[in-house]
């Protein structure tokens, strides 16, 4: 059999069925995006009305007048995207499976302690979590490697509350969520969980996950 | 009607885009966002991509450009998948063409949507070429060197021209 032969049967498969949902998807997240740049073009426009009102009303005259800025006109912001103090690197010290064992039991939740630690690589590891741009990446740094351990997409509610969705899983993204408040100290942050509605994974808790990697030590800011 | 010529290109295209994206990053779920993304923009600049000639190879070039970016994984995200998603919708290769398909998952990231563009999608050389932005001349000579290597990891053999 030649290799062009191999490839071709290699490729003859069923059409794959998207969910009905699939198009609604895409509409809903066009009509957001256009909500969002909409929200940026009027922050832009207020800031450059400030600006001119800034020149016209005093800007221009001697220093011994002080400038009068007019308040820029509140926007509303469609997408509520995590404060700023919350992007950035963080990393948390040292753990260890004992810690996170520690964590769960506190919770009532160190039936599932073996299951998480063997679902990590091998530790100790050091957590380093970027966020940016809604975009939220947890990595396990241990033995000089680095391991991608979470991947979601992060939102706020309010100035306390985060909420993260596997960002990989776009079906779900609707259903599955996961909420923690944020104590924010004033180099560090500590997760605190609230809620999950991700799924049992072979007979785990997502709580268990969500508590073990975010709550067992606080995050410190890197940059 | 706009929403109606958007609604029908998404039916006809849609699937066949997320299988080619899936043949490029060997992973259904990450596929499916990469083709979700590439709609989005679609949509968003539907006003003036519904304008030309091929709205369709405008949507696989933004999906494919992005699958040849992506190299993301997920620590949870199998088992999840593995666990939520129904059957049909995170089914990966049938497992008797796995050897063929990771043969080709090892070539370089255009050889390899070259690839599928051409055999699984059966496009036409100066289509391809216009979805991975290169010359046909170029893409030809990429799907040749995609063939001498897969031909040398399957242990077949390849002729001169595409059969």
């Amino acid at each position: 059999m030649s290799v062009d032969d191999r490839l071709r049967e290699a490729f003859t498969v069923a059409e794959f069925e998207p969910t009905g949902g699939a198009l609604e998807l895409v509409r809903q997240r066009a009509r957001r995006e256009r909500l969002r740049d909409r929200g940026l073009a009027l922050a832009a426009a207020a800031v450059v009305a400030a600006v001119l009102g800034f020149s016209l009303l005093g800007g221009g005259q001697p220093k011994t007048q002080e400038p009068v800025l007019p308040v820029p006109t509140p926007t509303q912001t469609p997408v509520t995207r995590v404060p700023d103090e919350l992007n950035g690197l963080w990393k948390t010290r040292r753990i260890t499976g004992a810690d996170l064992t520690l964590t769960l039991e506190s919770a009532g939740l160190g039936e599932w302690s073996d299951e998480v630690v063997a679902s990590l690589p091998e530790g100790p590891w050091r957590l380093r979590l970027v966020i940016e741009g809604g975009d939220w990446r947890l990595w396990a740094e241990h033995d000089g490697r680095r391991d991608l351990l979470d991947h979601e997409i992060v939102q706020a509610t309010g100035n306390t509350v985060v909420s993260i969705s596997p960002k990989e899983l776009p079906y779900f993204r609707t259903t599955y969520a996961t909420s923690h408040n944020v104590d924010p100290g004033p180099e560090w942050i500590r997760w605190v969980f609230l809620e999950t509605t991700e799924p049992v994974v072979a007979g785990v808790p997502a709580e268990a996950h969500q508590r073990a990697l975010y709550t067992t030590a606080p995050f410190l800011k890197v940059r | 009607m706009d929403d109606e010529a958007f609604d029908a290109l998404f039916a006809a295209h849609f699937p066949t885009v997320v299988r080619t994206v899936t043949y490029v990053v060997s992973d259904r779920a990450i596929a499916e966002e990469i083709t979700q993304d590439a709609f989005v923009k679609l949509l968003r600049h539907w006003s003036k991509v519904s304008a030309y000639e091929r709205p369709d190879l405008w949507v696989r070039r933004v999906a494919l450009r992005d699958a040849q970016r992506e190299r993301r994984r997920g620590w949870r995200r199998p088992e999840i998948e593995a666990s939520a998603a129904p059957p049909a919708m995170v089914a990966g290769p049938e497992a008797g063409r796995s050897d063929v398909l990771a043969a080709v998952s090892t070539l370089a990231p255009k050889q390899r949507a070259i690839v599928v563009l051409f055999y699984f999608e059966d496009r036409p050389m100066d289509e391809i070429a216009e979805i991975v932005g290169c010359s046909t001349s170029t893409a030809w000579s990429q799907l040749h060197n995609a063939r001498k290597r897969l031909a040398l990891t399957l242990a077949e053999e390849v002729a001169d021209d595409v059969r």
